[in-house]
């Protein structure tokens, strides 16, 4: 007998799917994307009894007409992979709105199991549902659970596994008023006679579909066989017009008005009972009345936003300091095993200089992502996008812009690329391309470690403010820079905004560790495979071609007859270093640029971080180490990089600060180049990204400096 | 099996066309201290009517304007237990009646 299940968690936005998909799944889950997109597929694998299941999180959803990726993918995944059990969550706090999804399942014909979540929060709300009641009148098991604390999910899966072991599975046939049904009943025998689509969807389904005006099926059909597609296109059209003339309404609208009014007959079939008035203003209406009021909301975000630094700059400190001593030790194992020569010089500067350069601010990233998960769960996230909204959109953006830029580091601590490719909701080309070039300018979890090191070597005394006003200052320039490209090479008009806000949540502990877990992983597999490559390569082009042979003899020469003086000896061993780097392919490259960068202060060293930077934002600092490092006389025995560019004659606060602005707005990382290039489908933007966050940030960069000098 | 529905009970005013002229209908976005209100007319783009009618709000729909900005032209209203927040743009493209 075959005892393997695969199960789909399907359901609305913020209905629980992700909890119930821990609670399952616990840390034995796999984070990546559906093919050829870039919405996030989670899959894991839990044993119920004696069967053992495959669990897929599906994107949450409000139906399955392609009105967004996440509805396309959610639906492709359906009918492709064919689950042998779709377990829809649904919220029992907001059970007509998701019921009008529960209701597509059921015109799809899919394997269902309806768990009711949130039982709890609704019984809280005085409301009672009639879970049984339910189940009879959908023809579908309903099984009432509490995602947070697992309470009901054996129920669940036993009814789930009961589900899957069906055969045959009936599809739902709700009526749509006389007009659409009699459009049904002259499409369905159509797409029968021609199999269109066969096998993939009902042709009920693909009837609605097209009269929905589902631009996926409709160029499905249209690729399989064009004369039955313009046939039914047309008699589509024809309904289209009645339905304008005399209801001054879409079909869609008519068919949501049916789905939603069989909804309301099925819950007023005593399923649900109130005990209040429905009307009445909850815990969530009551906190939204302040927290995204005008003035106090903006107050009080800006107030969180600097709490969550304190909270992340203050509390891992500690870890930060355990974790660079630990690479201290490392190094000085290391030097104490090895002999002298190129491998000891890889290992130590090239590979645990450069991999702990980054991984010692794992504890920084992982503080800020459990801050950020905090925000997400309890609901939070979503107020501030509505707050936003007024804002982006006089920038030219789109209130969904804000995800986007707060996953890139908009409250620092993201990335760019997923950054870049969560800007794939946002439907307006101009927006989202705007989106797409304005989100590298944010302070992703790369820079971060570069900010930090720099900010405690220069403004010891104000670390929080200056990185307060970093993150204010990566908004700023980026909604200016966004509403230029929307005044120049992106002019076009503004979209639509609608979000729902969920209700406010206690985030759980156990959902909270594992968000962070995640997203720090997924920065520490970066650091520890491509980073450590890139520190290697950076150490090789900055080791090698060495001295030439005749400049090593002349300080061979020099230190014979400097032997009795060690002060003299230290100094020649600098000179010599220093030279060797010179000479070195990163050295030239660094060199070769200085008289241009020498105006924002930067010198040839400055230079080679800097272009390691385009490799990826966090080997800035590896990079800046081995270069200090190198040039030392005993790079085991350097003193931190903090300390050594504090004390580096080369650095000042005018040179720190204009060195924050331009990595902060430089040219975004190559695997953020990369997906601009994949997501706007030309390389001519993701050069054009390059170019133009470089002048930015040289223009700032620049100004900056002569300021600094000038003021002395 | 079949389900029979109609939406009965719900009366919505963009039901009629005709009876959208008679009555007095304003804009959501100058709506926010009413109390209920009901959908008459959206008006916009066909994707976004589709998108708005998923989401519950479509002609015939009651919504409950929630703004706790009082006077914001964004506007957050609650439909089928649920809370939806929408800019200017939309607010001022559904037009409503006092429910």
């Amino acid at each position: 007998m075959n005892t393997s299940i695969h199960l789909a968690l399907a359901g609305n936005p913020n209905a629980g799917k992700t909890t119930l998909f821990n609670q399952l799944t616990g840390a034995r889950q796999h984070v990546g994307n559906y093919p050829g997109v870039t919405v996030e597929k989670k899959e894991g694998f839990f044993s119920h009894k004696e069967w053992k299941v495959k669990v897929v999180d599906l994107p949450g959803t409000y139906s399955l007409t392609a009105y967004s990726v996440e509805e396309l993918v959610a639906r492709d995944y359906l009918v492709n992979e064919k689950p042998d059990v779709v377990v829809n969550i649904v919220d029992a706090v907001n059970l007509e709105r998701n019921l009008y999804l529960t209701c597509q399942f059921l015109e799809l014909g899919v394997p269902l199991v309806i768990a009711l979540n949130m039982i709890d929060a609704a019984e809280k709300r005085g409301i009672t549902i009639d879970a049984t009641e339910l189940s009879r009148l959908l023809g579908v098991p309903v099984v009432p659970i509490i995602a947070r604390t697992g309470r009901g999910v054996t129920e669940l899966l036993d009814a789930a596994v009961a589900v899957s072991r069906e055969q045959e599975q009936q599809q739902a046939l709700l009526r749509y008023g006389s007009d659409i049904d009699n459009a049904l009943r002259y499409f369905i025998p159509l797409i029968q006679e021609n199999s269109l689509l066969a096998g993939i969807f009902p042709p009920r389904w693909i009837a609605l579909k097209i009269l929905e005006n589902d631009e996926q099926i409709i160029s499905r059909i249209m690729q399989a066989d064009p004369v039955t597609g313009q046939q039914l296109l047309s008699r589509s059209e024809n309904v289209t017009q009645h339905l304008r003339s005399t209801l001054d309404a879409y079909p869609e609208a008519v068919i949501a008005d049916h789905r939603y009014g069989f909804i309301k007959s099925i819950l007023r079939q005593g399923v649900v009972a109130r005990a209040f008035n429905e009307d009445r203003l909850y815990a969530s209406d009551k906190i939204d009345k302040v927290v995204t009021h005008r003035l106090l909301g903006p107050l009080l975000m800006a107030a969180i936003l600097f709490g969550l630094y304190s909270f992340t700059f203050g509390w891992s400190a500690f870890l930060v300091d355990w974790l660079s001593l630990l690479f201290d030790a490392f190094g000085r194992v290391a030097d104490a095993a090895l002999p002298d020569g190129p491998i000891k010089s890889m290992l130590i500067a090239g590979v645990i200089n450069g991999a702990g350069g980054v991984l010692g601010f794992v504890p920084i990233i992982m503080f800020m992502f459990f801050g950020i998960a905090v925000l997400e769960d309890s609901g939070y996230l979503a107020r501030a996008a509505f707050m936003m909204d007024r804002i982006f959109h006089f920038f030219g953006l789109h209130g969904s812009s804000v995800m986007p830029f707060i996953v890139s580091g908009g409250i620092a601590g993201g990335c760019a690329v997923p950054g870049v490719f969560a800007a794939r909701t946002l439907r307006s080309p101009k927006e989202r391309m705007a989106t797409l070039l304005t989100v590298p300018f944010m302070n992703c979890g790369a820079k971060l470690p570069v900010l930090t090191l720099i900010i405690a070597a220069f403004f010891t005394n104000h670390q929080t403010e200056y990185m307060f006003a970093a993150t204010l200052l990566t908004w700023l320039v980026a909604l200016l820079a966004a509403k230029f490209l929307r005044l120049t090479v992106l002019r076009g008009e503004s979209t639509p905004f609608v979000m729902e806000l969920p209700p406010y949540r206690f985030p759980t502990i156990r959902g909270l560790l594992i968000h962070t877990w995640e997203r720090t992983w997924q920065y520490m597999k970066k650091a520890g495979t491509v980073i450590l490559g890139i520190s290697i390569l950076l150490w090789a082009m900055m080791t090698y071609p060495g001295l030439p042979a005749n400049q090593a003899e002349d300080f061979a020469a020099m230190r014979v007859r400097a032997a009795a003086s060690p002060e003299q000896l230290e100094q020649i061993s600098q000179q010599e270093a220093e030279a060797g780097l010179r000479n070195s392919i990163a050295g030239r490259i660094g060199l070769a640029i200085e008289p241009l960068s020498q105006y924002a202060g930067f010198d040839w060293r400055t230079n080679i971080a800097l272009l390691g930077g385009f490799a990826a934002k966090e080997v800035i600092i590896s990079t800046l180490g081995t270069a200090y490092s190198l040039g030392e006389t005993d790079p085991e025995n350097a003193a931190p990089l903090k300390e050594r560019l504090a004390s580096d004659p080369h650095w000042n606060r005018a040179t720190a600060l204009a060195f924050l602005i331009f990595v902060m707005f430089y040219a975004p990382c190559f695997v953020t180049v990369v997906a601009i290039a994949k997501e706007s489908g030309s390389w001519k933007w993701a050069a054009f990204s390059i170019a133009f966050n470089t002048s930015v940030a040289s223009l700032l960069a620049v100004t900056i400096f002569q300021i600094g000098l000038l003021l002395g | 099996m079949f389900y029979c529905l109609f939406g009965k009970g719900r009366g919505g005013c963009g039901r009629k066309k005709m009876r959208s002229s008679s009555i007095e209908m304003r804009p959501l976005s100058e709506c926010c201290g009413c109390r209920r209100v009901r959908v008459c007319k959206i008006l916009g783009d066909r994707s976004i009517c589709g998108r708005m009618a998923s989401l519950g709000v479509l002609p015939g729909a009651v919504l409950e304007p929630f703004c706790p900005s009082q006077g914001r032209r964004h506007c957050v209203v609650k439909v089928n237990g649920g809370t939806l927040s929408l800019d200017e743009l939309t607010a001022a493209n559904i037009f409503v009646e006092p429910a």
